[in-house]
């Protein structure tokens, strides 16, 4: 991969993590939620997902203005693994959640597991997928690069 | 067998030569976030994250048991139970055994075997599973050296160095090892502080778990308070205290994948240590505080602090009963608050006033201990308890002015 290219994955990235960041400071100081679809901004501790959210947008920034490869690579890399705490987290907490039954019941149904699944994520959740694609492509890259010496 | 000088050396030769490789240093991605992880622009925000997780692991985790399981377990089985089997309602023994016989939950029994065994059992020990588990994967994968050197310039302005977060991050797990781990501190002045500071401003896993459980929405604001008091009167006593802070140097391990055995072994020697130690404690704890109200003596003394607890601090007489127990076990304490009828500014109030109003009784021994080497007990002792008496009164009386000036006290 290009630094050319890396650089535009990174300002994407960088953007599509801080935008969601400053929204979720936002509606945790203004003291609002807001659910839509598939996304939703609530649940506990909204404000410091939003301020780790907010800080990986700016790593990611960070990592464009270095020149030197493995300096960008560290900082994209550092920059996914703060969202990787927040949306670990929010799976183990959402499959944890999802075991123990109500009203008499020691374990849940299992309409009531899968539902427990079936409902908005947060942006952390929804960012997941793109940032481990990301580091994929850092590993790829290295692995290619030691290779060819 | 004994070895002369050179066969040593030839030895040390041969050991060094299959241990120890020479060649280029190269900087990998592992390298380089490892350095990443200490400078204050990228490690501070990977620092709030591992705090988050932290704190999102411990809820869930002891959620996922307390709250799943236990809670039914206890409230919906074992309280019902026993309030229909055991036999002398209205004794002595039973209210000391079993407590309210009126109950609906075994937070507010208060007996021995219903909430002395929900506390420990229900509440604590799966926080304790939890903080433990979290702290010994920082310590194997070399992240909290790299803590130390980050909060170094901020723990310098009140006299400490960056190691100083290792004694306060075992406090949040239980004060003992918390100031334990003080002996590593360089000075008997910076010793003193770290002790006095630990056991007033820095509540244990027991007490977050129950606090947690009962009050999640208020734990934060807690915590913001007693932190701020934490490097207030560090500062004021880095003043007033003589003696020396020196800079230290340290070495900073590479990171490396904790293991499972090594995580599973800490943590059954640590989980064992609080079976044994902190549960015949919680129960001893509801035991002395049911024969105190049966005796009368915990009316009397509510009667007698009145005019402290009401005017000061603003919170009801009847606290007097959890400060008491408070003594024995803090998480027991603020699980007692659960039965006073209270505002939540109160309620704030008097679990930040169990937090810094004496250490538990274990934590006590131990400063005790330590005291012989850190300037002698009577000095330490004295020094600590004399900061604790102001720090109670200022800060406990600082929240209710705070309080009143906004209006929900």
């Amino acid at each position: 991969m290009s630094k050319k290219v890396l650089n535009q994955v990174l300002s994407l990235l960088g953007v599509l993590v801080f935008i969601p960041g400053l929204l979720e400071v936002l509606f945790s100081i203004t003291g609002r939620t807001y659910q839509w679809t598939f996304v939703a901004f609530n649940g506990n501790f909204m404000l410091w997902r939003g301020v780790i959210l907010l800080s990986a947008g700016m790593v990611y920034v960070l990592a464009i203005t270095k020149t030197d490869s493995i300096q960008k690579r560290s900082h994209a890399v550092l920059a996914s693994l703060l969202i990787w705490i927040v949306a670990g987290m929010e799976v183990l907490a959402m499959v944890l959640g999802s075991i123990p039954g109500e009203a008499g019941r020691w374990i849940t149904t299992a309409e009531g597991f899968v539902s427990s699944y079936q409902q908005p994520l947060i942006p952390s959740l929804l960012l997941l997928p793109l940032t481990v694609g990301l580091v994929i492509l850092i590993s790829i890259a290295g692995q290619n690069r030691e290779e060819g010496g | 067998m004994t070895f002369d000088t050179d066969r040593r050396w030839e030895l040390v030769d041969r050991l060094s030569e299959e241990t120890i490789h020479y060649g280029a240093d190269e900087t990998s991605i592992k390298s380089t976030l490892a350095e990443l992880t200490v400078k204050p622009i990228t490690g501070i925000p990977f620092a709030i994250a591992v705090l988050y997780g932290f704190w999102s692991f411990f809820g869930s985790f002891a959620g996922f048991f307390t709250d799943g399981f236990f809670v039914p377990l206890f409230d919906q089985h074992w309280l019902p139970w026993l309030q229909k089997v055991f036999p002398w309602e209205g004794s002595w023994l039973y209210f000391l055994l079993v407590g309210d016989p009126a109950a609906g939950n075994s937070f507010e029994a208060f007996g021995i075997l219903t909430s002395g065994l929900f506390v420990s059992i229900g509440v604590v020990l799966p926080a304790i599973v939890a903080f433990y588990t979290i702290i010994t994967l920082l310590e194997d994968s070399g992240y909290m050296p790299r803590l130390a050197v980050l909060v170094d310039t901020l723990l310098h302005k009140i006299g400490l160095h960056g190691f100083a977060v290792v004694p306060m991050i075992l406090s949040l797990g239980c004060n003992v090892p918390g100031v334990a781990a003080t002996r590593t501190l360089e000075t008997k002045k910076q010793r003193f502080m770290m002790m006095t500071l630990l056991s007033i401003f820095i509540p244990c896993g027991a007490q977050l778990g129950v606090m947690l459980s009962l009050i999640p929405e208020y734990v934060g604001y807690i915590m913001l308070y007693l932190l701020a008091g934490f490097f207030l009167f560090g500062w004021i006593l880095d003043k007033i205290v003589p003696g020396r802070s020196p800079e230290i140097m340290t070495d900073v391990p590479p990171f490396r994948l904790p293991t499972v055995d090594n995580v599973g072994r800490k943590l059954m020697v640590k989980v064992k240590g609080f079976i044994t130690t902190a549960i015949p404690f919680v129960l001893l704890g509801v035991g002395i505080v049911n024969l105190l109200y049966l005796a009368g003596i915990i009316s009397w003394l509510a009667d007698f602090l009145e005019p402290v607890f009401t005017v000061w601090f603003g919170i009801p007489k009847e606290t007097v009963a959890p400060l008491i127990s408070g003594f024995l076990r803090k998480d027991l304490a603020v699980a007692q608050l659960s039965a006073i009828d209270m505002s939540g500014f109160q309620l704030i109030t008097s679990v930040v006033i169990i937090s810094i109003y004496f250490p538990c009784i274990a934590t006590f021994a131990m400063i005790i201990k330590e005291g012989r080497r850190s300037g002698g007990i009577l000095k330490v002792l004295g020094g600590s308890v004399l900061t604790l008496g102001t720090v109670v009164f200022l800060w406990g009386g600082l929240l209710h002015l705070i309080g009143t000036l906004l209006g929900v006290s």
